[in-house]
């Protein structure tokens, strides 16, 4: 039971070793969130440097004075003939010393108001409240987000447990992990765990960073909604793989196992009633995210015996 | 050491009903001698050594090694044994000291690290023990391959074609290290198909066609059954080959 035990352990931190060590398994757990993330970001950046050089015509009747009071409120003055036709052609706000055009009727255009009126002393002036945006206005589309990356994710495990068994039957290595005096479900187990770890871990990042980013509704059932649709998806890759090698017989049990994952991932959208509980297919239906936690450990457990009984059978 | 009785083995075969692998096969090895299984491919001898290393279940047939059976105890046998596939068995990412630990650690040899580094520097791969599996040559992977088949001294090897793609060198490294582990009292079973080797390492030799252990015995015996007088033409004469 204690070599058992050791052994298990030895192995699932070997073969994540082994995983990280591929530049092609990092970038695809990273790439996700990173695109994803960075193209927000830099969204946001765009938007703020636009806004940040608006522009507001001035006539030359418009005191230097009046032009340094546009500037100190964030705005560019820029010389123009007629303020009218400046904003009839298209400009947002206009001044030519006694009035201030604008097409604008939200708060920029208050806001420039108030600044003119304040440097005129007039008797009063007006005070926009800009409402903050609210990262729960966000959430939905971060947890749209987050849903594709966990499809994506659970797409990889199937791979990742294809890959594993497949590859390391080419290459010797499960043979020589199976002659060693352990139990035949211990190299199926340290895969299947192996897999899941690594996958549920990069998913957790890409939730975190969108819940940080942008808020998610319950980022806690979101990250065990993708742990769960990780685990089922490397027992399935554990399952269909059967006798195959990279070498023959690969593509047959990779259509299979794909079509099956994507297949619950379906059942889910069509069906949430039934998906919720079931993992995969949670991941594009509510609920806490637990009984597909718990559905992922059987399959896991499921999958190591199918390993074991048709390793004995090879 | 090693004692195999009556073993079956058969496959399914698409369209074919079965196929018969392994074919009423008996023989025995003991303590310090080398057997050599010889056979053309697919004559059985993969197949023979993955049940002796417990990864195949047979159809028929018993096998016991060190006393323990392998139907009643095949975590006791994998315990003393040390199984060597074909393909080596290194994952290309890991370097030889990873592996080589990993084996030690799950054997619960003790102080597994220094065993690990002392069978690298036994087997002169210490100079590459930081070097990932994937960037060795052949006969730099053989090497490691046996320092970890060695980690918990196991009383019995099993080697399925040890010197495959070795070049001359490489091949008479092995051959020497084979021998030094019988040396040692280590009953080893080698398989091969190149006749020149076996003939400089093997203590007795089992020539397989079929699936059928077809001839047994030492060199001058195995020749003197065929009628030949060199290995190459008594495996000719013996597997059916023109």
């Amino acid at each position: 039971m204690r070599r058992t035990a050791r052994a298990l352990v030895e192995l699932v931190a070997v073969l994540v070793r082994r995983l990280l060590r591929e530049g092609m398994v990092r970038r695809s757990l990273l790439w996700p969130t990173a695109l994803t993330a960075g193209t927000l970001v830099a969204t946001l950046i765009v938007f703020a440097s636009l806004q940040a050089t608006e522009t507001v015509g001035v006539t030359r009747a418009v005191s230097a004075e009046l032009r340094g009071v546009i500037e100190a409120a964030g705005f560019e003055p820029v010389f123009v003939s007629d303020a009218r036709e400046a904003v009839r052609n298209g400009t947002w706000a206009a001044v030519d010393g006694q009035v201030l055009w604008t097409n604008d009727r939200g708060p920029r255009a208050l806001q420039l108001e108030a600044a003119l009126r304040e440097a005129l002393e007039a008797p009063w002036r007006p005070d926009p409240v800009v409402p903050l945006p609210q990262t729960a206005d966000a959430a939905p589309s971060g947890a749209a987000v987050c849903r594709l990356v966990a499809s994506l994710f659970a797409l990889y495990g199937v791979v990742f447990g294809l890959g594993m068994v497949a590859r390391d039957r080419d290459d010797g290595t499960l043979a020589a992990e199976l002659a060693l005096p352990i139990p035949r479900w211990v190299p199926g187990a340290a895969r299947w765990i192996a897999s899941t770890l690594l996958l549920s871990s990069f998913y957790a990042l890409c939730v975190a960073t969108f819940a940080a980013i942008m808020g998610l509704p319950d980022a806690a059932a979101m990250a065990r909604h993708g742990a769960a649709a990780c685990g089922a998806a490397t027992a399935i890759g554990l399952v269909v793989v059967g006798r195959a090698g990279l070498k023959q017989s690969f593509a047959g049990p990779f259509a299979t196992g794909m079509g099956m994952a994507t297949g619950l991932i379906a059942l889910g959208n069509t069906h949430p009633a039934v998906g919720s509980w079931l993992p995969l297919a949670s991941v594009f239906t509510g609920g806490d995210g637990w009984a597909p936690l718990a559905g992922t450990l059987v399959a896991g457990a499921l999958a190591s015996a199918i390993f074991a009984v048709r390793a004995a059978r090879e | 050491m090693i004692v195999v009785r009556d073993l079956v083995k058969r496959f399914p075969a698409s369209g074919r009903g079965t196929v018969t692998a392994v074919d009423h096969l008996s023989f025995s090895v003991h303590p310090g001698e080398v057997y050599g299984l010889l056979g053309p491919n697919g004559a059985g001898k993969t197949t023979t050594l993955r049940i002796l290393a417990t990864l195949a279940d047979p159809d028929s047939g018993t096998v016991e090694v060190a006393g323990l059976s392998r139907t009643t105890d095949p975590v006791g046998i994998r315990e003393r044994i040390a199984y060597v596939p074909a393909e080596g068995g290194l994952p290309q990412r890991l370097t030889a000291r990873e592996v080589v630990r990993l084996f030690a650690r799950i054997q619960g040899v003790e102080e597994p690290d220094a065993r690990a580094d002392a069978l690298l520097d036994r087997m002169g791969a210490l100079g590459y023990a930081d070097t990932p599996c994937g960037d060795m040559s052949t006969g730099m992977k053989r090497r490691v391959v046996l320092a970890r088949a060695l980690v918990h001294s196991p009383a019995a090897m099993l080697l399925d074609e040890p010197t495959d793609g070795l070049d001359v060198p490489g091949r008479r490294d092995v051959l020497a290290l084979v021998r030094e582990q019988a040396a040692e009292g280590r009953a080893i079973v080698l398989s091969s198909h190149i006749m020149g080797e076996v003939e400089r390492v093997v203590d007795r030799i089992g020539v397989m066609a079929r699936g059928r252990l077809v001839c047994e015995g030492t060199l001058p015996e195995v020749l003197a059954a065929a009628g030949a007088d060199d290995l190459d033409a008594a495996f000719l004469a013996l597997v059916g080959e023109p």
